[in-house]
């Protein structure tokens, strides 16, 4: 059997995915073996993230998928410099945001964030301060990238910011406190933030998971157009395969803290070089039948980074793996313009 | 990472008190209360409309004359108790809140830098208020007062420092709750500077445990006011003043037992009205 078979619908947008590659791209955001780790109270040291490595580079979208657990979301956060402050938190390897080495000082992050590097984050209810109103800290954001200006100007602006993530209403929301907004529309506000400040690179830790289908493709028709308009880089860190056939210019797939998959999205769905992967793309349940079938599950869960299998981390949850799968740790490998950390990557995919 | 608990507010004495513990949440009572300080705030505003003669007038003729003798009699100097109660609530309304805003704003500001820096400061400024919190509130503003010498300032001074400690823990403890929280991270990946993020962010979130325990506390600063201007580190004499009231009336208790009587009651009253107030405004904010 092989592994490269696709699931049985195919995702609907597969030919919006291929977008006109510019020569002149600049890369933003470029992780060479990048690690984390966390120690314990005990003093063990945890593998969070291991050897990460992919490049963002301007007016390009990368997906970030995977499980919970697998180290999208410290992977977000470290690129942003957030990770770092935690002194249990330490990273190695190679990180460059911007062209700025993130690994050696993580302090040149706290000048590019809210200028040139903005993150929305998962939870949107407790994203924003419930003191302040959404027009304060909205205000903040824009003061810092584009300095202080009258207030008319800014709260038109603002307006604007709120009309094009879907808030018609956007002067009477500038007025209203968080917990008088609803969860979908805290998460508006948050990309709204984000994009206040023009960022070249933003990283959107699941910025759609709040949202209903409409509102979610109304805020992704957003992204990629600033994508193209302004040439705007994004990192989507998401669960949602659809979205990332939608939108990515490649799809990065982590298990277990490590890059398992890299390619672009076509390819991807087309013919899948991990094992992981397809299994991942086999528990989209198929919506051409009238009674779904049982859904299909990856047997197992993510490990512990404290308990971590020998060898390739999937091992124990893979159908096809072997003794040497078991043994050694498979390097991310160049398979013709995409890479694959699976040893049986060619065999299986003939 | 740090311990992020809120400690417990420290309860009211309304709260400690068992037969006092029935009162609180009865709104009736909270009205009651609520009167009582408001008259408080009347004699100490306009003193003159509740009680137009001077406090500090003497008559010779009418020394230790039992209530019914105006209202609640006179003192030792025939002064007359009722005016000199009514006069007296300035000062001491004046020593229990600017003492309470002393201790609240530099207590905050403690607790705000060592919560929100953690580490080392955190330690030695946790170990600093540990060494200070081992003696009683009292004998910490006994001492300043004492090297101060006796005067209002001096008082106010020392009574607020003397609380220092106790807004310092709460507010660092609150501090570490609200800095973990997500949006102070959201703040963070906007850039904002500490000082911002601190000032904007985390100071507004964590004001309300501080402000309740700073109503409730204004009770305990009176009464720990009294205490020192009763052991004679009060206000000048001419200055009407409870506790001097309470310790002129001392030696005279056996045959002018309504000296002290009035002025304790007055004293205890004004307390339990407060608590049963910062109560409820602890019901109200939810905290």
């Amino acid at each position: 059997m092989s592994i490269g078979s696709s699931p049985t619908t195919e995702p609907p947008a597969l030919a919006a995915a291929s977008h006109e590659e510019a020569p002149t791209r600049e890369t933003l955001l470029a992780l060479d073996g990048m690690t984390v780790t966390f120690r314990t109270p005990a003093g063990d040291r945890l593998p969070l993230v291991r050897e990460a490595s992919f490049q963002v580079r301007s007016g390009e979208i990368v997906c970030l998928v995977g499980e919970s657990g697998s180290g999208k979301s410290v992977t977000a956060r470290t690129v942003m410099g957030l990770t770092q402050r935690d002194p249990a938190m330490a990273v190695g390897g190679r990180a460059e945001v911007l062209g700025h080495d993130i690994v050696s000082d993580p302090s040149v992050t706290a000048g590019l964030r809210g200028r040139d590097l903005a993150m929305v984050f998962q939870e949107p209810m407790s994203s924003l301060d419930p003191v302040c109103t959404v027009g304060t800290q909205l205000t903040e954001a824009l003061r810092r990238r584009h300095g202080k200006a009258s207030r008319q100007a800014e709260r038109s602006r603002l307006a604007e910011l709120l009309a094009e993530v879907g808030i018609v209403d956007g002067r009477r929301v500038l007025d209203t406190y968080p917990h008088q907004l609803s969860g979908g529309m805290c998460q508006r506000v948050m990309i709204a933030q984000a994009l206040a400040c023009a960022p070249r690179l933003l990283i959107a830790d699941e910025p759609t998971t709040a949202l209903d289908v409409t509102i979610q493709a109304q805020i992704l028709e957003l992204v990629d157009r600033l994508r193209t308009e302004e040439q705007m880089a994004v990192l989507l860190v998401t669960h949602d395969m659809a979205v990332a056939a939608e939108l990515a210019d490649r799809v990065v797939v982590m298990y277990a803290g490590r890059v398992v998959e890299d390619a672009a999205p076509v390819a991807l769905f087309d013919q899948q070089l991990h094992p992981y992967t397809s299994g991942l793309l086999r528990c989209i349940p198929p919506m051409v039948d009238e009674r779904p079938a049982r859904l299909v599950t990856i047997p197992g869960g993510v490990p512990s980074p404290a308990a971590l299998p020998t060898g390739c981390s999937f091992h124990p949850r893979c159908p096809h793996s072997v003794d040497l799968c078991a043994d050694r740790v498979p390097e991310l490998a160049d398979h013709g313009g995409r890479r694959s950390a699976c040893w049986r990557a060619e065999e299986l995919s003939r | 990472m740090a311990i992020t608990t809120t400690p417990a507010l420290p309860v009211s004495l309304a709260g400690r008190v068992p037969g006092l513990r029935r009162l609180r949440g009865h709104s009736g009572v909270t009205w009651v209360a609520a009167v009582w300080v408001l008259l408080l705030l009347l004699a100490a505003v306009a003193p003159g409309l509740l009680a137009s003669d001077d406090p500090t007038r003497l008559r010779p003729s009418l020394v230790l004359m039992p209530p019914g003798e105006g209202v609640f009699g006179t003192d030792q100097y025939g002064r007359d108790l009722y005016t000199l109660m009514v006069h007296g609530t300035r000062s001491a309304l004046l020593i229990g809140v600017c003492s309470t805003v002393l201790g609240l704003v530099v207590g905050s500001a403690i607790g705000l830098v060592a919560g929100y820096a953690g580490g080392w400061v955190d330690m030695l400024v946790g170990r600093l208020l540990d060494v200070l919190m081992a003696f009683p509130g009292i004998l910490t503003a006994l001492l300043i007062a004492a090297s101060l010498g006796p005067s209002t300032r001096n008082l106010v001074l020392a009574v607020g420092l003397a609380l220092v400690p106790v807004f310092a823990r709460v507010a660092r403890g609150q501090v570490m709750v609200i800095r973990s929280r997500l949006f102070v991270e959201a703040a963070r990946s906007n850039g904002f500077s500490a000082f911002r993020i601190l000032w904007r962010h985390v100071l507004p979130n964590s004001l309300a445990p501080v402000v309740v325990l700073g109503t409730i506390n204004v009770g305990t600063s009176i009464v720990l006011a009294a205490s020192l201007s009763f052991l004679g580190l009060g206000p000048r004499n001419e200055v009407p003043d409870w506790g001097q009231v309470l310790s002129t009336g001392q030696p005279y208790m056996a045959t002018a037992w309504w000296i002290t009587t009035i002025a304790g009651l007055v004293l205890t009253l004004t307390v339990i009205a407060i608590s049963l107030l910062g109560d409820s405004l602890r019901d109200r904010l939810e905290v």
